[in-house]
């Protein structure tokens, strides 16, 4: 009796232990189960918003549900270091916003580093446009330049937060026009754009759909071409300020996924990018699908990481 | 005309009357649980809306949005825990009322308070709200300063047994809340080095801790008699219609008061009832009753705050700017819905915008039976025994906690809130005032920086804007007005002392 229960659990056993081979020899079958979208904001913000139309685009590409985890705060950084401390399976990926990478990491000490992630690619990007408030005597970026040059430190614009993107793009701008013009943090673009139509500060940097969508006058776009959203709204460029800035993001994962995983999600990515579905959820909610590879994405952060960082040692740490 | 029987055509769909009933009703239970709250009743439904049609999307986050917010009243009434955050002056004269043995009667005025808030600031909206609109932008970092300052008087009202040891909880609520990002500099404050605490600590599991941990606590320390220890719960009862008309100014003063302040973007149903609490514990008759039990204190934190609702749906529609965290959500589940909040909403889908009305009407309805159905419910919550119901309160805090951003960090928030909580109480400081100045901290902080940056340091440059002189004034009577009467009747009971002992 014995004898046959010992049997049966060694027989359990090598089963067990062939079927341990056998799915580890599958292990190339990424995805098996279902894959974890980490998101660094809170649901129904505009990260969301956008972190759920991929996540429905890559449930297609990759065959398996890809489900939305949201952990927000600190401007992104804990779900970026949650991330991070992620197992690198290729189960845990994460759709993130800019700016907990390129600027984040320089204002506070966060558990992660450019290099604690593996990039896949980026998906999206919207050019940031600079507002004025309504009824405003500027009409073109040059009309302000001139004011801000005979009135230093007179004028004020607001901006989603302190080293939020939109706040060092217009320091990188008012550094490249040489003037000087008062930065108004606020908390998010709620209160920003309602203290700036209510005329409270005289601009107001962000993203360009916040700038249609509330029928607010822009001054310059941030971008190589005009937009159809914006008519009328001429580029920088054009105007003879020579930058672009804009909101833009992608998806990373936990460094060292198997390299399997990576080439699997990198072409899901790349599909999903180019549906319709999400060229149209992401106009929606005012922003473009807009693809670059794993490396030319990598490239592009620790460009911007590096002009921001300078920027925020410069603007913030000055004091 | 054409709007409105278009509104009506859409509301009069099942999916749309099921979505709005189901909303309200589940919206009360998870706003009634400690530690869940509106935003995260609307943020599990969200990817519901991906499935239904856009009525019927709508009507069931609006469901959603004020029977959560009611439904926090019925946990601050039975176990002195604010179930949503916006339910925290609630805890005030509803726990108190309930301890009395008039639990049915505090279900009762916030049920009725709750209703009448949310239709009576839908009525004004559904005539006012482009002009609403209007007004709200006129509030700059100044006036928001103002008001935060007006809100913060209210830890005045709520410390009446030791007025030092409330201010000290005060400024330690304002204290606490300022762990974290600098907002002007984006510095970082007292983190200490430790990443979690540079992203500040969150409300609800400080909130948390600080009420529904404490009170395990302090139950789990109290030797309970076995014969005092429950407390006899009253059936539901109704106000009697004499009552209504008695407290009727409160009732109209309360919601206008929410209303407001639910156009204001950025300033939220919890900062309504403070303010409004302080304002009934300023104006009303039984003031002197405040915080034992008075159903004026009760009316003044649940009519606002469900007004606040319908007051929040203002900025969000017609200026896409939403009004608190919430209608932040529901502002995105909009978007997704083809929705696009403006000002051309108003111009353009007058239709959509009166149904929004509508639902919000029905939903304030649904509020009203849901209530009335389901808090004898609640009530029997009561009745289970202490230790069990206790346990309860632990698991639940600590699961509801979690699931909103799953981070560990916050579940230590709460056990450290939670035993900050009891020594605060031990040692005879109100916890009221901790929340308060929590809650206001951010808005005050900003908007005083931010004016200071646009007035260029020139602090008396704030006293030249109108509606803040205005608030200025209100908050130095407030402020000043009970002091000086506190002491000219001290002096003469002093007097009338000496004349005796001559």
């Amino acid at each position: 009796m014995l004898i046959k229960i010992l049997r049966g659990a060694l027989t359990l056993a090598v089963a067990g232990l062939a079927l341990t081979a056998f799915s580890s020899a599958h292990a190339g079958d990424y995805p098996d189960h279902p894959v974890t979208a980490l998101v660094p904001f809170p649901a129904g913000g505009s990260t969301d918003l956008m972190a759920r139309a991929i996540a429905r685009e890559l449930t297609d590409a990759l065959d398996t549900n890809v489900v939305v985890d949201n952990r927000s705060g600190g401007a992104g950084t804990v779900g970026m270091a949650a991330l991070a401390r992620a197992r690198a399976d290729g189960y845990t990926i994460g759709v993130v916003p800019a700016a907990p990478l390129v600027n984040q990491p320089h204002m506070r000490r966060t558990p992660y580093t450019l290099d604690s992630f593996d990039y896949i690619c980026q998906f999206f990007e919207s050019p940031q446009a600079l507002a004025v408030k309504p009824n405003s005597p500027f009409h073109s970026l040059d009309e302000m330049v001139t004011y801000a040059k005979s009135h230093p430190g007179e004028l004020t614009y607001g901006s989603p937060g302190p080293g939020s993107l939109p706040n060092l793009a217009m320091e990188q701008f008012l550094e490249k026009a040489g003037v000087q013009v008062t930065h108004v943090p606020f908390a998010g673009d709620g209160p920003g754009v309602t203290a700036l139509m209510g005329g409270h500060v005289d601009m107001y940097m962000t993203m360009s759909n916040v700038v249609s969508d509330r029928e607010l006058q822009a001054i310059g776009l941030f971008s190589d071409a005009t937009l159809d959203s914006l008519p009328g709204v001429k580029t920088a460029a054009s105007q003879g300020y020579d930058m672009t800035a804009s909101w833009w993001g992608g998806i990373v994962t936990p460094k060292g996924i198997p390299d399997s995983a990576k080439a699997r999600l990198v072409k899901a990515c790349e599909q999903a990018s180019g549906t319709d579905r999400l060229a149209k959820v992401l106009e929606r909610l005012g922003t473009q699908p807009s693809y670059l590879g794993g490396a030319d994405f990598r490239d592009k952060v620790d460009q911007v990481s590096a002009i921001n960082g300078r920027l925020i040692e410069k603007v913030l740490k000055k004091k | 005309m054409d709007a409105f029987l278009n509104a009506l055509s859409m509301l009069a769909a099942v999916d749309v009357l099921i979505a709005v009933v189901s909303g309200t009703l589940v919206g009360i239970v998870i706003g009634a649980l400690p530690g869940l709250g509106s935003l995260l009743a609307i943020t599990m439904v969200l990817p519901l809306t991906f499935v239904l049609g856009q009525g019927a999307s709508i009507a069931l986050l609006l469901g959603i949005y004020c029977g959560s917010v009611y439904g926090g009243s019925l946990s601050a009434i039975l176990i002195n825990t604010p179930g949503t955050p916006q339910s925290a002056a609630t805890v005030l004269d509803g726990y108190p009322m309930a301890k009395r043995g008039d639990a049915g009667l505090a279900l009762g005025w916030s049920t009725t308070a709750s209703a009448f808030g949310g239709i009576f600031a839908t009525v004004i909206l559904a005539v006012a709200s482009p002009l609403l609109a209007k007004v709200g932008l006129r509030f700059g970092p100044v006036e928001y300063f103002a008001l935060g300052l007006f809100a913060l008087t209210c830890i005045v009202s709520v410390s009446r047994d030791n007025l030092a040891k409330g201010l000290i909880a005060g400024l330690l609520g304002l204290f606490v809340a300022v762990v974290g990002q600098d907002p002007v500099t984006g510095a970082l404050r007292y983190d200490f080095g430790v990443f979690d605490l540079s992203a500040g600590i969150g409300l609800v599991p400080f909130l948390v801790g600080l009420f529904a941990l404490s009170e395990v606590f302090w139950r789990a320390a109290e030797k309970t008699d076995p014969d005092a220890a429950g407390i006899i719960p009253s059936a539901f009862q109704l106000p009697s219609l004499k009552e209504l008309r008695h407290r009727m100014g409160m009732l109209v003063k309360s919601s206008l008061i929410g209303t407001w302040i639910g156009t204001l973007p950025g300033v939220g149903a919890s900062s309504a009832s403070m303010v409004s609490y302080a304002e009934a514990k300023r104006s009303s008759r039984y003031k002197d009753k405040f915080g034992t039990g008075e159903p004026d204190g009760l009316i003044a934190s649940e009519a606002s705050n469900n007004a606040v609702t319908s007051g929040a749906m203002v900025p969000t529609l017609s200026l896409g700017v939403p009004g608190d965290p919430i209608t932040a959500v529901m502002l995105g589940a909009l978007v997704l819905q083809g929705v696009t909040p403006g000002p051309r909403l108003f111009l353009e889908d007058q239709s959509l915008v009166l149904f929004i009305f509508l639902m919000l009407f029905l939903a304030n309805i649904c509020l009203f039976f849901g209530g009335m159905l389901m808090s004898p419910l609640f009530s029997k919550i009561l009745r289970i025994p202490e230790p069990i119901l206790m346990g309860c309160v632990v698991a639940l805090v600590a699961t509801g906690t979690y699931s909103i951003n799953a981070n560990p960090f916050d579940l230590l928030v709460v056990l450290v809130s939670g035993v900050a909580g009891f020594l605060l109480r031990y040692n005879g400081f109100p916890l009221a005032p901790v929340v308060i100045g929590f809650v206001l901290s951010g808005m005050i902080e900003q908007s005083l920086r931010q004016g200071m940056i646009m007035n260029h340091g020139n602090f008396l440059a704030f006293f030249t804007h109108p509606i803040a002189l205005f608030l200025f004034v209100l908050t130095a009577l407030f402020l000043f007005a009970p002091g000086l009467k506190g002491l000219w009747s001290r002096r003469r009971a002093q007097g009338d002392a000496q004349q005796k002992t001559d």
